[in-house]
């Protein structure tokens, strides 16, 4: 019996000792009330001139389209991927040929927004936030790359030189749809980091026209040459 | 037995009250003494960014429930228009009034968070306005999008400025927010150009409408016509050109032609729905009246102050009747007058 109470103290202890470790000596866990991030002095022009005013147009309009590029790809996707899993849950009336057409469409109009932003070139300033923007447009790009091939024809067949190669049937592989779904799911992450990384480096350029005082007439006279400069400069 | 069982009891406790004690730890804001002109200028920023954003949150929960009955075909096409036009304006007023701001150091870090969530507000209003020109369900659902992001931040944002009025001892009932921010929000929302209720006109309305902006459109053409004509005869005077008598003769024009024009402009009748572009033309065209008088003053007097008082008090109605241009061309564009 004795033997026994010792063993059991021995346990208690051992018990009680690991109690006290974990929680004196190791991190706590918990969710902490948010804190304020590390506060980064971001070093802003002072002086308004020209040349800025003509970058910063150019900038602006760069992120405006990107942000706009991702928000309309964000709401269509949505949609899209609401028909597709409905279609996969079976749950949809489209047939095979529908859901090509319908990922064909979707497609096409993504391909247009992901060009406008593509051909636009923004000064080398907001080079993360551009290469944000540009990631998460070309990660959709890619999920409908995989999307593309539900539906698609396979090489025609040649059996002999000078023989008319046979047409083959589109093949419909829903592994391919599911795949291409996930991968379209695994956007929303880059996309809305892409947005918020716009969103602010547009805050930052509209906070600094209204601090400097740029007019409307100031942004109409640098239009037309905010155009001019097309490729970044090196 | 008994003792190991207690042994165990013990510790058990023990660990358990450290746990808590840390716990309760970690729940405690650091609290930060400010210097006492520190401490007014971040009570001012985090008071009046918080109420930026609770208006701006009343105005997009609003938005989203008016969105759902206008889907669910509870709500008129321009009840809808009305309330996305006002309501545009209203948080596009509160995201500028955030980005003039004065940041303090201290609280430099809050203000790009709690700033775009303002801006996910104003784009998706914008989104919303769109919908109203082009009636494209991408449009409605992007902003839609939006508005439901920015309504998700609702909680993080609110624990942000609550945090920082605890860390820094701010009492919210002492701080004094200008009045005027909120006053300047009617001016912005009078100033700003009427947006167009996009209803649908029959054909009565459709020529009531074209009639009327024509008229407004001409008179405006007319106007900035003559003021060019006048200002360039006091040029060719000065440089000897012409007498003074055809400078006199060039700005008796001058007057009775805006004296014309305003007299027309008040008897003609204003079709409904274009109410405020009437209120705003009429006081334009009154500016441009008071700029004729100047006008006569200076050919009564040929004192030079009078023609350049004139000239500002055109420059004042130009830019009115620059706002009022840009309407007439949204509302011809969408009735494709």
């Amino acid at each position: 019996m004795k033997k026994v109470n010792f063993f059991l103290v021995v346990v208690a202890l051992t018990l009680g000792a690991y109690l006290l470790y974990t929680q004196v000596f190791q991190e706590p866990a918990g969710v902490p009330l948010p804190a304020p991030p590390p506060q980064v002095v971001e070093p802003e022009p002072q002086v308004m001139t020209e040349e800025l005013l003509i970058v910063q147009v150019r900038n602006k309009r760069f992120i405006e389209s990107a942000y706009l590029a991702l928000l309309y790809s964000k709401a269509s996707n949505e949609q899209l991927l609401e028909s597709l899993q409905a279609y996969l849950d079976g749950n949809s009336k489209m047939t095979p040929e529908d859901v090509a057409t319908l990922i064909e469409i979707h497609e096409k109009t993504f391909r247009n927004r992901h060009l406008k932003v593509f051909v636009t070139v923004p000064d080398p300033s907001i080079e993360s936030v551009n290469a944000s923007a540009r990631r998460a447009l070309h990660q959709i790009g890619l999920a409908y790359d995989t999307l593309r091939e539900y539906g698609e024809k396979p090489q025609p067949v040649v059996s002999e030189p000078g023989v008319t190669p046979v047409e083959r049937e589109p093949v419909f592989d829903k592994t391919n749809l599911r795949q291409g779904v996930h991968k379209l799911q695994e956007t929303v992450a880059s996309t809305r980091e892409a947005m918020t990384l716009l969103g602010k480096e547009d805050i930052r350029i509209e906070r600094f026209w209204l601090k400097s005082g740029v007019t409307e007439e100031d942004l109409f006279a640098v239009l037309d040459r905010t155009n001019n400069v097309s490729l970044p400069r090196r | 037995m008994v003792l190991a069982f207690i042994g165990v009891i013990v510790f058990a406790a023990v660990s358990y009250f450290i746990f808590l004690y840390q716990e309760s730890g970690e729940n405690l804001v650091q609290i930060v003494e400010l210097p006492p002109a520190e401490k007014v200028e971040v009570g001012r920023y985090l008071v009046l960014t918080n109420a930026l954003h609770q208006r701006s949150l009343d105005i997009a929960k609003t938005l989203m429930d008016h969105v759902r009955r206008y889907e669910e075909e509870e709500m008129g096409w321009e009840e809808f228009s009305s309330l996305i036009s006002t309501s545009n304006k209203r948080l596009t007023y509160f995201y500028l009034v955030s980005l003039q701001n004065d940041v303090p150091d201290r609280v430099s870090a809050l203000d790009m968070p709690l700033n775009y969530d303002l801006y996910m507000f104003r784009r998706a209003s914008e989104e919303l306005l769109k919908y109203l020109s082009d009636r494209s369900t991408l449009r409605l659902r992007s902003g839609v999008l939006l508005l439901e992001k920015a309504l998700s931040r609702e909680n993080i944002s609110g624990g942000l400025i609550a945090t920082a009025i605890v860390r820094y001892g701010i009492d919210p009932s002492v701080v004094v927010i200008e009045n005027e921010i909120w006053e300047r929000e009617h001016t912005f929302l009078a100033q700003t150009s009427p947006l167009v209720i996009f209803k649908d006109l029959n054909s009565y309305q459709r020529s009531e409408y074209s009639t009327f902006l024509r008229h407004v459109n001409e008179a405006f053409m007319l106007i900035s016509w003559e003021i060019q004509n006048a200002y360039n005869a006091k040029i060719s005077f000065e440089n000897g050109t012409i007498s003074a008598g055809q400078l006199d003769s060039s700005l008796e024009k001058f007057g009775s032609i805006i004296q014309r024009a305003y007299d027309e402009f008040h008897v003609m009748d204003t079709p409904l729905g274009l109410e405020a572009l009437q209120r705003d033309t009429s006081r334009a065209m009154v500016l441009y009246r008071d700029a004729a008088l100047e006008m006569q003053r200076f050919r009564k007097t040929q004192d030079l102050v009078h023609f350049d008082n004139a000239l500002a008090i055109i420059q004042q109605a130009d830019v009115q009747a620059g706002r009022i241009g840009e309407f007439i061309h949204v509302v011809r564009a969408q009735y494709g007058f």
